[in-house]
């Protein structure tokens, strides 16, 4: 983390005045008190964690793969790992944070194993495609079709994953849930700077991923 | 990327929903084409990221959390035997099981060895000049067998 942060320099304050921040400590709230239950195997606290979090594990799977068929598969698959990964939970990001990693990770490695569609996640786009999705030039006037939509929905998916796992969530994290760096910070343990860093890096990679797809491969795909 | 955008870049991308709409305080953006045109791109992403909300609240469906559970209990026994085989014990056990084949084998093969078993001997047929005929009354066909016999020994011992 240093070596990102003394590769690529922020301000640590901004207009000049130190905001005096107290960090939250997700080892003192009362989520962390609802995880020490579940690391001492009491069923009703992860029952409560299952119920609390089902609602958003479910929006996020069906956000990223728009299957409700698969959506339940893999959320039981995420509140399994939940329930026997638990213990190495180390309280310094909120359970959020986790579950939605791990949620993520689910879905990736869903659309690793299963390709369910010939667009999801392994589709080729031509150079004029990309470049039109990338830099969200419509067809025509009118709004986008539900092919345009599937694309585009592709596309993302597809320069999503040649990103890092933390880089991936902590992306999803700021423009898919729309939490602040500030929150972001609290959420996950680091500072506001590091968050900048690394969202920052990860978007460079999102923009040279897709400039590879514009390119195209350099050798004809063999047959 | 200049570091003054880099370090507001956040802002930036959350201010607008255009490039037009970004006013840097500086004026960095209206003056510097790589830093507006990588802006932009980031932004077109963010309108590609912002489509994986769910455009739905999606509840699960009813009985999911005893499904869950089954899942559990499911993975659970699967488990016990990955936890056993890769346990101390079990990888301690796995070995003693395997020096215990290699020393059985090897004492068969070795017992084998010294019967002669495996040395390519077994006698099918052996040429062993038989110089007694079996003929005549039973006490010279006894002696005959008896000095064939005692031939064959030395034959073998040979
Ligand atoms: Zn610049």
């Amino acid at each position: 983390m240093s070596g990102l942060t003394a590769t690529l320099p922020f301000p640590a304050t901004t207009g000049g005045a130190t905001r005096a921040k107290t960090r939250l400590d997700h080892r003192t709230t009362e989520e962390a008190a609802l995880v020490r239950r579940v690391q001492a195997h009491d069923e009703i606290a992860f029952r409560e964690v299952v119920e609390r979090y089902q609602a958003k594990v479910f929006s996020i799977i069906y956000g990223i793969l728009r299957n409700r068929n698969d959506a339940e598969d893999i959320a039981q698959q995420v509140f399994a790992k939940i329930y026997f990964s638990i213990g190495h939970f180390d309280f310094r990001s909120s359970l959020l944070t986790w579950i939605y990693k791990i949620t993520v990770n689910e879905c990736y490695d869903y659309l690793r194993k299963k390709r369910v569609r010939k667009l999801v996640y392994e589709s080729d786009f031509s150079a004029d495609e990309t470049h039109r999705i990338v830099n969200s030039e419509p067809a025509t006037d009118q709004a986008p079709s539900v092919d345009e939509r599937l694309a585009q929905h592709d596309l993302i998916l597809k320069l999503l994953s040649k990103i890092s796992e933390e880089d991936r969530s902590l992306i999803l994290l700021k423009e898919v849930e729309g939490h602040s760096v500030e929150e972001l910070s609290e959420m996950t343990g680091m500072n506001e700077n590091t968050i900048k860093v690394k969202l920052f890096r990860a978007r460079q990679k999102l923009v040279k991923a897709a400039q590879r797809l514009e390119k195209g491969p350099l050798t004809p795909p063999s047959i | 990327m200049h570091e003054s955008i880099r370090h507001r870049l956040e802002d930036l991308l959350s201010a607008g929903s255009s490039v037009g709409g970004h006013s840097s305080p500086d004026g960095h953006l209206a003056s510097c084409s790589e830093c507006s045109s990588e802006v932009a791109v980031m932004q077109s992403q963010g309108v590609l990221l912002r489509s994986l909300r769910a455009s739905e609240e999606l509840e699960p469906p009813p009985g999911f959390y005893a499904r869950v559970m089954q899942r559990i209990e499911e993975a659970g026994v699967r488990s016990v035997w990955t936890a056993f085989a890769e346990s101390r014990f079990g990888v301690r056990l796995a070995y003693a099981s395997l020096t215990i084949a290699i020393i059985l084998g090897s004492y068969v093969v070795s017992a084998e060895r010294r019967d002669g078993h495996l040395r390519g001997q077994t006698i099918v047929a052996q040429d062993v000049d038989y110089a007694a005929p079996v003929t005549g009354d039973l006490a010279h066909q006894r002696d005959a067998v008896l000095e064939n016999i005692a031939l064959r020994q030395q034959g073998t011992a040979r």
